[in-house]
Order: C-alpha cells, then sequence, then structure tokens
C-alpha cells in the first residue's frame, strides 16, 4: 500500500495550450504518439480550447514535453506549445 | 485568412478564363497558374511533411489526388478539387473559429482580476495572488473574484453565469460570497475563505474542460474509426487504380485513375473528428449555463438513456426546511418538552435538531448535556440536566421498548422519553418544493418509466408526499446504508441498457450518488463534497433541472447521431458512386469538406439549443 501510494505521487498533471490547431485528426495523432512516450500516464486533448493535458512521471516531464513538442511540430508546424 | 481569400479569387478568375479560352496551350499555362495559387502551399506542406516523416496527411492526399487529375488530362478537375477543397477549408476554420468564440464567451465567467485591500491601500491584482483571509473590494458591476464573505456593505448579485437563475440574489454583510457571481450595484468588502483554484468558478471552469477527458462511447468509436479509416480507403484507392484496368477487358488506366482519386480526396475524417466532440462539449458547455455540470460526455449519454430516477426525499423533492407544527406533551409542559427535545439534540446538524433549536429559542447551555450518543437512523439518547433523555422517531422508541403514541400525521413526529418514560411528541413538517410538481410532470413526458423516491422518513409522510407529487413508488424508514441496498436491488432488476438516476443533495448520500448510473447532485453551488461526488451537479435546488438535464443530453445525443451518420454515409455513398464512375471529383470535395462544414455548424446548434 505504502509503495502504491509512492508511485501515485510521483505523477503529475499539466496542462497545455496549443494555439493555432488547425486540424482535429492532427490532434488526435498527436494525442496518440504522446501517450506512448515513455512516462506518460494519460493524455487528454481538446480541439476547441486548444488545451492537452500530460499526466506523466514527475521526473521523466523534461524529457516528455521536449519529444512532445516534436510530435506536434511534426503534425502542425505553426502550433505554439506552452504551459497553461 | 484575407490573404488566401484573394488568392482564391484570383486563382477562380483564373480557373474560369481557362475554361472559356480556346487555346490548348494556353489554357493549360491558366489551369497551372490558378492551381499554384490555390494549392501551392497545401503541396507545399505535403513535401515538408514528407520530410518530416509523416506522410498520410491531408495535405499529401489531397496534393496526389489533383496533380493526379492533372497527369491523367483532367486540368479542370485537378485545379477544381484543390480550389474547392481550401474554400472548403476556410469556411471550416471560420466555423471553427466560431465555435470556439462561442465556448470561450461561455466560459467567460472567469475573473481577470482582484481588488484587495493591503496597507490601507487597493490593489489590483490576478485572483491567483490573492490569500485566504484578505480582504477584496468588489465594486457594482464587477465580478467576484474569489469565494469569501461579506464583512461589508449589502448588494444584489447576479448569479446566472453560475446557476442560469436570472433572479438576483440579495447578500449582506456575512452572507457567502461566491465567486464568478456579478455585483449588480452596491459596494462590497469580503473576506476570502478560498484560493483561487479552490474557489467556486475555478472548479467549475474546471469541472467544464476536463469534461471532455470522459470521453462518450460515440466518441471512442469516432477515435476508432478515424484510426482504420484512412489507410483503408487509400489501399483501396491503391487497388482500384491497378487492379480493374488489369483485368477487365476495355478499361484504361486513365478512367480507374480518376476514380479512384475520389478515394484519396474523401480518405479524411475530419468532419467526424471535429463535429462528434464539437456536439458533446457543446452540450456540457450549454448545460453549464443552466446550471448543470455534466462531468462528462459518457454521462451525457447516460443521462440521455434515463428511464429510472430515484429521488432522496429530504432537501431534494421537499425544502429540507423543518418548522415545528405541533408540541403534545403527556405529563410535563408543552415547553419543557421543547427544552428536552432541543437540548438532547443540540449536537446534530440535521434539519430537524435545527427546527428544534430554532423553535426553542432560547440558548442552549452545553454544560448542561452530557452522555450525547446518536443512534442513527434512529435520533439520539443523551443526558439534560440528570434526565436521561431519548429523542427519535417510533423505531427508537420500539428499540428501548417505550409505549407511544402511535398518531400518524403528515410531517416527521419526535418522540421523547424522559428517564424511560414517555414524554410526548413534537411533529415538525417539512414542505415540498414549488417546482417539484413540475418536474415529475416533466419527466413523464421524458419517456421516465419509473418515478421512485427513498427516504429516511416514516411511511406515513413519504406517501403523503408521494402522492401529491404523482410519484410511483416509495421506500419509506431507510437508513443510509439502506439506501444503497435500495438502489442496488433496483439496478439489478433493470436492463443494462437504461439508466438508473439518483437524485440527491450530495451531502449524505455519497455511496448511494456513486453507486447509481448517474448521481445527480443538487442545490450544490458552494458545496465542494456535491461537486465531488455527483456526475451531473445542479447548482440551484431545483428539481426541474433533472427534466432539463435529460432534455439537453438528447438533444446532444440526436446532433451527434446525426453527423455520424450524415458524415459516413454521404462519405460511403461517394465511394460506391465514384467506383461505378458515376460521381466527379466534385461531388468527392464535397464530401470531403462541405460535409465536415455541413457537420461543424450542426455541432453548433449542440450550444445553442440548449442556451
Amino acid at each position: 500500500m505504502n509503495k502504491l501510494n509512492q508511485y501515485v505521487e510521483e505523477d503529475m498533471t499539466k496542462t497545455y495550450k496549443l494555439q493555432g490547431l488547425d486540424c482535429a485528426n492532427c490532434l488526435a495523432k498527436m494525442e496518440r504518439k504522446i501517450s506512448k512516450l515513455k512516462g506518460v500516464k494519460s493524455v487528454t486533448s481538446n480541439f476547441f480550447t486548444e488545451k492537452m493535458i500530460i499526466e506523466a512521471d514527475d521526473g521523466l516531464m523534461p524529457e516528455i514535453e521536449e519529444a512532445a513538442l516534436k510530435i506536434i511540430k511534426k503534425y502542425e508546424p505553426q502550433v505554439v506549445f506552452e504551459e497553461a | 485568412m484575407k490573404k488566401l481569400l484573394w488568392r482564391l479569387i484570383i486563382s477562380a478568375i483564373f480557373f474560369v478564363s481557362a475554361i472559356i479560352i480556346n487555346d490548348s496551350q494556353l489554357k493549360l499555362i491558366m489551369y497551372i497558374i490558378s492551381y499554384i495559387l490555390a494549392g501551392g502551399d497545401v503541396v507545399k506542406r505535403a513535401i515538408e511533411n514528407i520530410k518530416n516523416g509523416q506522410v498520410f496527411d491531408e495535405n499529401f492526399l489531397m496534393s496526389v489526388a489533383s496533380i493526379g487529375a492533372f497527369f491523367i488530362g483532367e486540368a479542370p478537375e485537378g485545379v477544381g478539387v484543390m480550389l474547392f477543397y481550401q474554400i472548403g477549408e476556410m469556411l471550416q476554420s471560420y466555423a471553427v473559429g466560431q465555435s470556439r468564440r462561442s465556448i470561450s464567451s461561455l466560459m467567460d465567467i472567469r475573473p481577470d482580476y482582484a481588488n484587495v485591500l493591503r496597507n490601507g491601500e487597493v490593489l489590483t491584482i490576478p485572483p491567483e495572488e490573492v490569500e485566504i483571509g484578505e480582504i477584496i473590494v468588489i465594486k457594482a458591476g464587477e465580478r467576484v473574484p474569489l469565494d469569501g464573505i461579506v464583512v461589508e456593505g449589502n448588494s444584489m448579485l447576479d448569479t446566472s453565469a453560475l446557476t442560469g437563475e436570472s433572479l438576483p440574489r440579495e447578500v449582506i454583510t456575512g452572507s457567502e460570497l461566491l465567486s464568478g457571481c456579478i455585483n449588480m450595484n452596491g459596494l462590497l468588502n469580503a473576506k476570502v475563505t478560498k484560493s483561487y483554484s479552490e474557489s467556486t468558478v475555478n472548479k467549475i471552469l474546471e469541472l467544464v474542460e476536463n469534461a471532455s477527458s470522459r470521453k462518450s462511447k460515440s466518441e471512442k468509436f469516432i477515435t476508432r474509426f478515424a484510426r482504420v479509416y484512412t489507410p483503408v480507403v487509400v489501399v483501396i484507392a491503391v487497388v482500384l487504380a491497378i487492379i480493374p484496368p488489369l483485368i477487365i477487358k476495355g478499361a484504361t488506366f486513365n478512367e480507374w485513375i480518376y476514380r479512384s482519386l475520389a478515394f484519396l480526396v474523401v480518405s479524411c475524417p475530419c468532419a467526424l473528428v471535429i463535429s462528434v466532440p464539437l456536439s458533446f462539449f457543446g452540450g456540457i458547455g450549454g448545460a453549464s449555463r443552466n446550471g448543470i455540470l455534466v462531468k462528462g460526455s459518457n454521462y451525457l449519454e447516460s443521462l440521455a438513456k434515463t428511464e429510472i430516477i430515484v429521488f432522496d426525499k429530504t432537501g431534494t423533492l421537499t425544502k429540507g426546511v423543518f418548522k415545528v407544527q405541533k408540541i403534545h406533551s403527556e405529563k410535563i409542559k408543552p415547553e419543557e418538552l421543547l427544552k428536552l427535545a432541543a437540548y438532547a439534540e443540540s449536537y446534530s446538524n440535521h434539519p430537524i435538531s435545527l427546527s428544534l433549536k430554532e423553535a426553542y429559542k432560547k440558548d442552549i447551555d452545553i454544560e448542561k448535556i452530557s452522555q450525547v450518543e446518536e443512534i442513527s437512523g434512529h435520533g439520539v439518547s443523551a443526558a439534560v440536566e440528570n434526565i436521561k433523555v431519548l429523542a427519535g422517531n417510533d423505531k427508537l422508541m420500539e428499540k428501548f421498548k417505550i409505549p407511544y403514541n402511535k398518531e400518524t400525521s403528515e410531517g416527521t413526529l419526535v418522540h421523547i422519553a424522559a428517564d424511560g418514560e414517555y414524554a410526548g411528541y413534537i411533529l415538525i413538517a417539512d414542505k415540498i418544493k414549488d417546482d417539484a410538481f413540475e418536474a415529475v410532470s416533466d419527466l413523464r413526458k421524458h419517456n421516465i418509466k419509473d418515478i421512485v423516491m427513498l427516504t429516511g422518513d416514516s411511511e406515513s409522510v413519504a406517501i403523503n408526499t408521494a402522492r401529491e407529487l404523482g410519484i410511483d413508488r416509495v421506500y419509506a424508514g431507510l437508513l443510509p446504508a439502506d439506501k444503497v441496498e435500495k438502489v442496488e436491488e433496483l439496478i439489478s432488476q433493470k436492463s443494462k441498457k437504461v439508466t438508473l438516476m439518483f437524485v440527491g443533495d450530495g451531502i449524505n448520500d455519497a455511496p448511494v450518488l456513486a453507486r447509481a448510473d448517474v448521481g445527480v447532485a443538487m442545490g450544490a453551488l458552494g458545496s465542494d463534497a456535491a461537486i465531488e461526488a455527483a456526475d451531473v451537479v445542479i447548482m440551484t435546488d431545483e428539481p426541474s433541472k433533472i427534466a432539463k438535464a435529460i432534455e439537453i443530453a438528447k438533444n446532444t445525443i440526436k446532433i451527434a447521431y446525426q453527423n455520424i451518420i450524415f458524415a459516413i454515409s454521404v462519405k460511403v455513398i461517394i465511394l460506391v458512386l465514384s467506383t461505378l464512375g458515376l460521381a466527379s471529383l466534385w461531388a468527392a470535395v464535397f464530401a470531403d469538406v462541405g460535409v465536415t462544414f455541413i457537420a461543424v455548424l450542426n455541432a453548433m446548434r449542440a450550444l445553442r439549443l440548449n442556451n
């Protein structure tokens, strides 16, 4: 039980703004790709509020952010990706 | 956007001229100019994306389809595809922009600043920077930035953004102040009780924004569909371009390539991917405008399938405001009886105890009470000035084997025994909410088969209330745990396809809310516990909002289904017709961008309908 708690505490949730999103299908693809990154627990995004919520391992967050940015740029280069 | 519009207009002029001109060489040059103007950036993006390792995107497929048309000698079609694709994209991005604006205006309850009083000076700072305990100043016309308590001033508050209710609410010194409301006239000073992130307005915004992460079945279906749709359509296109000319006598490559290009044009599932989530998001947004928070698209789906509604009685269908109506004492004076009851119940916050205290009027000297023991679902036992008092319902009397007055009446009887001897009863009655009648009759119109009422009250009270409201079934005398059991029993009896909804006040019935298919908490404005426990939260205490919530859910689902059926069937029809050589590339372009545009407009209705 104790171990489980520690594990849960290491997860963190961050919300990002994806300014200039154009294509909903691309967002779906980004979401899928990002959710497969190492350490990512869940990704949800909303095309209309242009937001993405990433729940991931605290320690891996910087790497995940970097990889996520790459994925986003690959599909929609014009998107500005920043923490909300 | 404007630049693109001009480019498309010029491109269209070249396109029309090319059609009119007779000289075949000049014609082709005009077509090429028109094409570059219309679709140059699409081709450029396609190439860039391939370099990034991203091949089958919309840009690529459109480029292949249009350039392919040029190669098989169908230049007008090639230009037309690109021109119409771009016009469609423009309309679509306009529609998306519009919906984004509607959504953000819907969420426009976020306070931008707070006027905080620091060292005798009023500073304007972001609400996030205000700390608990600080004094904020809210002028007329301003939005309340944080939850607090009024320390000075009085005013009327417009709560409509939170509750959907147009009637203003009065606040005076000492009143609770909820963030997100608008101060209509007076100047208010308030002491902050919650940080911004814990304040009502932020909680509501977070809830609505995160609601889209709990996806409905339709959305999950679309996601799965989109993943396989594009590859399948592209593979069929390739097969269609190559196989028939090889096996069918007289079939030419040109003709079959033309047919296959239509497949590439309709290969984006965009219409579905945009419009279905938008329908749900619009539904959730529209509901929140009505003071109904739906915590996820999946709950909209369950709401729409509701056939059984289980209401908790007190505080949900009735006001939950109890008043002492009658004091019947035996052997002791009525005032003495009331005193014993008020003292014995003084530790409880139950509505009945509060009404006893209210009727007693005098202050309660806590020193005089000892050995208080609450007996859940029965009442309380306590020692008041050395008298052993039992106060509670008939079950309590039976438990202690005390003969009592078995009179039945409309209301709750609190029996009191002093030192083991029956001393009389106090009649306390509740009132049915004004809109409860309307609520029940509205629900009947929404295909609700079964309305059930659960209550901890006695059977006589319960049956009376139910009869007045026209409720089918009543289960009375239930302890909190019995309510869970009853709901479980009802769930096990129903078909899995229909939803059982439980409606309660969200304070004492969290386990029941959790157990029901959809748990609705009512009167939840400002109550975190209720917001936490429920799937659907009704900010006001009006049961008539239940029917509204179901109506919104049904509208939303209908719109989402319309879009799914419309988009898929148009695409399938175009694919079949193209295969048979009966549809042109023009029709295919319509099936792609035209359908998306129409589907987005339709999805927007989900927002408007519910406002």
